[in-house]
């Protein structure tokens, strides 16, 4: 990995370590990621990284609105 | 003053009555089914005839008692629970808007503003990764939120199962073990002078029942919870369906023994009972005929490090963590 990213980036100082932490999540996010990179997007130390595409990661959720409370009629029972 | 049991299966509120020792509760079912808005005239004949629900978006929510009928008289539609496991249901997409619209409806108007109010929390599970602190904030939150006709309400947290101590034990100064055998969870706490000393949860109560009994008899999880309520366990079973339930039954209790035993030795250093310690079943799960007998003599085959007192079920064990809620706010 750290190979790679010396290849990718050609600057081995403390701001490299930044950006390897970025590219480990896309990698474990994505499986497909470095397949796409391969086969559209050869990857040289030059190559700039807006260049490459990355898959944004999908909410599993619906939405996240929290709604404003309601007070519904019927609801409960005395016992 | 007002005490709310946030149950996964039920939530009940207790009320001070008018006459003296009378206790108001309100229960429902803590369940919905949801579907699409399609016909508006349905919409309102089920308004007028008093089924609790409400809209968002072109979809409808039919909540508490109602959704269970709903849900078994229509096949396509799904029973949704907004808590599981004791705690905020994180695969419900829905569970946070729903649960709090059913408690501050359960609560309905209160009559002053910043009215104490107790609600129990479960304590994390020993045998499930659960976030009991993340549920209580979620429900504070939830109760934050409550604004009627411009009163508020002002919430404390209160765990399940000293809920139970604080309703039954006052007459051994709150000392002794509480166990709430919920529809998600079994709540453990032994409280020595109101102050809880060992605390824990247990993620096998009534769903976990149902969902190994259908996993041994290729049933329905619905179908086994219906046959479930009818069972006795102190008679023998007579097919395999009561074989199951009531060994599953035995499985819960023996897990839940030894979970006590084993907090209990953990703690070993720091208990000192001279004296009896009586213990105090509560619950839904813990409803069945014989079932406290079977606890009882298991407990006493345990053979924990400290001497066990009285083993008793309060005659409306459904209604004790909601009383003990009660209790917490009005002692505030």
């Amino acid at each position: 990995m750290l190979s790679f990213l010396n290849k990718l980036f050609c600057k081995p100082n403390p701001e490299s370590l930044k950006v390897e932490v970025t590219v480990r999540v896309i990698f474990e996010n994505s499986p497909n990621f470095i397949q796409k990179i391969d086969k559209e997007t050869p990857i040289t130390p030059s190559t700039p990284l807006s260049s490459i595409k990355q898959e944004q990661p999908q909410s599993k959720s619906y939405d996240y609105d929290l709604g404003e409370p309601m007070m519904i009629k019927n609801l409960g029972k005395e016992i | 003053m007002i005490g709310f049991d946030c149950g996964t299966y039920t939530l009940i509120t207790a009320r001070q009555g008018k006459k003296e020792n009378e206790i108001k509760y309100v229960k429902d079912i803590n369940a919905f089914v949801e579907f699409d808005v399609e016909d508006r005239k349905m919409i309102n004949m089920l308004k007028a005839s008093n089924i609790a629900l409400f809209e968002r978006e072109k979809v409808a929510y039919i909540m508490g008692d109602a959704a269970i009928n709903f849900a078994k008289a229509f096949k396509n539609l799904e029973l949704h629970r907004p808590m599981s496991d004791g705690c905020l249901n994180p695969a419900e997409k829905d569970a946070y808007r729903v649960l709090m619209n059913m408690i501050h409806s359960m609560i309905g108007e209160v009559e002053h503003d910043q009215t104490v109010l107790y609600f129990s929390v479960p304590a994390n599970a020993l045998n499930e990764k659960t976030d009991a602190d993340f549920h209580q904030k979620i429900l504070e939150d939830m109760f934050k939120k409550y604004n009627y006709n411009g009163k508020t309400i002002k919430a404390f947290p209160i765990n399940e199962a000293l809920a139970v101590i604080y309703a039954e034990l006052a007459h051994k100064a709150f000392t002794g073990v509480g166990i709430s055998f919920g529809g998600g969870m079994v709540n453990v706490c032994y409280s020595v002078f109101s102050l809880p000393v060992v605390k824990f949860s247990l993620v096998n109560s009534g769903d976990w029942i149902d969902k190994q009994v259908a996993l041994a008899t290729n049933e329905s999880i619905a179908y086994i919870n219906k046959a479930k309520h009818s069972i006795d366990l102190t008679k023998s079973p007579t097919n395999a369906l009561e074989r199951a339930i009531q060994t599953q039954y035995r499985i819960m209790i023996d897990h839940t023994i030894n979970g006590i035993k084993s907090a209990l030795l953990q703690k070993e250093t720091e208990i000192k009972a001279d004296d009896p310690v009586d213990f105090i079943i509560a619950g839904g799960t813990a409803s069945p005929n014989g079932f406290a007998e079977i606890f009882t003599e298991a407990l006493h085959g345990a053979k924990l490090p400290i001497p066990i007192g009285e083993v008793r079920k309060p005659v409306d064990n459904l209604l004790v963590v909601a009383r003990g809620c009660l209790v917490a706010a009005q002692n505030s």
